[in-house]
């Protein structure tokens, strides 16, 4: 492709030592495409650099994160510790005057930004006040927002002001996540229909229509739709949806009715809580990568899992699971069996008694298609080893082995109680590990984290 | 090796008043290396396209007076896997491993200079990595800024914007 010599890789350029660098000398608008990937704090910093950069961080255009102040976190740690009501509400009445002091100083530098549009805005700490939020809200609409996370605690109920919307149309939204907020159906009917560019629409633990109708404007193939997720939102009891353009989509949650319309580019489940049926939904046919989090579910998953078809288009496979030993071998069978083309699977476990032995046997009557398996949360259980040496029996294109003896980031309900996770030992499960790695032929690859 | 540069720049020249027979652009590095490339890379360089179009596609020799030997190569690799759709994190994270600070601010000009969005994005967001949580003597000599506050001035500065200090690292001894 290239003709002539190329100079040595590393050699220097002569460049004299007080010559000012060139990026310090270009257009400003070039340190600002820098400094709005920069955290705004830091943005900000670049202030104290020279009298020119001072000018420049308000028309940082990136995404500002408001997660609350340092000494707001450490508050709620206190007040979670202290006992004795009269302290508890000495504690509150300090933390409101901080929480002022810090959204206070959010609206100064709300004020001070220069810039026409921004990329994102995350406010995602604990608020009282509902039209500090409602102005939060206004200005990610005036400066065309493209991300929007909210989340404001569980003591407000804060409802996603639908008004705001009417007076000025909120067209620059992409992603919008939210927790803890509640969406109606006319707003759910505005985001879907008038918000053209929106791709990821990600709802948990926030109340919601009954019904969540999820389609544009007359046809479904107007809805740009790509990603949604739908985490413990109690109220939902149906979903309807038409979303031609859609790739992902994660339901966590009880029972509900689906209708899936016209989901053609659906790609992705993530599936979790008590939720089951959808092993019957005709959209896992088409399912490359799935997610599936049984830690809430009751024994009789095994029976749901086994209902499923085959499936053919399978290739990345994700299960969470805790409690009972023989309930997550016999998912892991079940699935293994029903993905001929399963490429990686990995398996997170939970609070897994080191000592406890099961006397599930896989059958082997058929061979697995994986080539990469990881087990994350290995702590050297016999049913952990059991359940590896099992697999790689019955899987003859295995080529690497992870043991990840770390604990999972999931699930947030602690089943067991925090006692167990403050004995888990990495070192030990390490070591444990190493004892694995020795009955495993050597062809295939061996990492432990 | 000078002598054989010059000469492919005359067969070059040569080949410019006959364009039909070559459908490649050559670009024209400072140092005088001439890198053939497909026009479809040379699209994704805004500069040479609208070059070329000025030209009507007559002119297919783009000098990059700019831009060295040394950084197009890296610039071409970008738009080569732009093109290709395979701009993946992990082709990213490899790219920018093989670059020092220096390198990395000259292929951030040559990008601003032929005007290619993407790879200018991508190194506006290696260049904040790179001075992220860095003490502000750090950023300063990483542009070579010079400090034009008084020392007053500047302590008053760093007061009012004392927030803005939580998590800075200490500066490593190494700076490239």
């Amino acid at each position: 492709m290239e003709d002539g010599t190329i100079q040595d890789g590393k050699q220097k350029r002569p460049k004299s030592n007080n010559e000012e660098d060139v990026i310090n000398q270009l257009p400003e608008g070039i340190p600002i495409n820098i400094l709005s990937k920069l955290s705004i704090h830091e943005a900000v910093r670049t202030s104290i650099l020279s009298r020119k950069w001072k000018n420049l961080w308000p028309y940082f255009s990136g995404t500002l994160e408001f997660s609350g102040s340092p000494i707001m976190k450490d508050m709620k740690k206190d007040m979670k510790k202290i006992t004795g009501r009269s302290l508890q509400m000495a504690m509150e009445i300090m933390y409101d005057a901080e929480r002022q002091t810090y959204t206070n100083w959010i609206d100064e530098l709300l004020a001070s930004l220069k810039c026409s549009s921004l990329q994102g805005l995350k406010l995602w700490f604990p608020m009282k006040n509902v039209s500090d939020i409602d102005n939060w809200i206004q200005f990610a609409v005036r400066k065309k927002v493209r991300k929007l996370e909210l989340y404001f605690g569980r003591a407000i109920d804060y409802v996603l002001p639908l008004q705001v919307f009417k007076v000025k149309r909120f067209d620059s939204l992409c992603v919008l996540r939210m927790k803890s907020v509640t969406v109606t159906e006319e707003t759910l009917e505005y985001l879907l229909s008038d918000c053209p560019l929106l791709e990821t629409l990600s709802l948990i633990d926030s109340e919601v229509p009954k019904t969540m109708k999820v389609s544009g404007s007359g046809s479904g193939s107007s809805l740009k739709l790509k990603c949604l997720e739908l985490v413990r939102c109690l109220e939902l009891t149906k979903v309807e949806i038409f979303a031609e353009k859609l790739v992902s989509f994660k339901y966590y949650g009880s029972n509900l009715e689906t209708e899936f319309k016209s989901v053609s580019s659906l790609m992705e489940a993530s599936f979790g809580g008590s939720f089951v049926e959808f092993v019957r939904e005709s959209f896992m046919l088409q399912i490359k990568v799935l997610k599936l989090d049984i830690t809430q579910n009751s024994p009789d998953v095994i029976y749901w899992l086994s209902q499923l078809p085959l499936l053919n288009n399978l290739k990345d496979l994700e299960l969470v699971a805790c409690g009972d030993d023989s309930i997550i071998l016999g998912a892991c069978v079940i699935l293994l069996k029903t993905s001929p083309s399963l490429c990686r699977f990995t398996i997170k476990m939970l609070n897994t008694e080191p000592t406890f032995r099961t006397e599930h046997k896989f059958p082997k009557e058929c061979q697995y298609s994986i080539k990469e398996l990881e087990l994350v949360g290995f702590c050297g259980a016999a049913c952990q080893v059991e359940l590896v040496m099992q697999i790689l029996e019955n899987a003859v294109e295995l080529m690497k082995i992870t043991i990840d003896t770390r604990l999972p980031t999931k699930p947030k309900v602690r089943l067991l109680g925090e006692e167990q996770f403050k004995t888990w030992n990495c070192e030990e499960n390490r070591k444990h590990a190493l004892r694995l790695k020795d009955k495993i032929p050597p062809s295939i690859e061996f990492v432990c984290l | 090796m000078a002598e054989e540069v010059s000469s492919q720049m005359n067969s070059l020249s040569i080949s410019e008043t006959n364009p039909s027979s070559s459908a490649t652009i050559s670009l024209v590095s400072g140092d005088d290396i001439v890198f053939k490339v497909e026009p479809t890379i040379a699209k994704e360089m805004e500069t040479v396209q609208s070059f070329i179009d000025e030209t009507d596609g007559k002119i297919t020799t783009i000098p990059l007076p700019n831009i060295s030997s040394h950084d197009l190569p890296y610039v071409i690799e970008y738009c080569e896997k732009s093109i290709a759709g395979k701009i993946t994190k992990e082709f990213e994270a490899e790219f920018v491993k093989k670059l020092n600070n220096e390198e990395v601010k000259e292929l951030f000009l040559a990008a601003n200079y032929l005007n290619i969005k993407k790879l200018l994005d991508f190194l506006s967001q290696v260049i904040a990595d790179r001075i992220a949580n860095k003490s502000v003597e750090y950023v300063r000599r990483y542009f070579g800024i010079e400090n034009d506050f008084t020392p007053e001035e500047e302590a008053k500065l760093r007061e009012e914007l004392a927030w803005t200090f939580t998590g800075v690292d200490p500066d490593d001894e190494d700076e490239n």
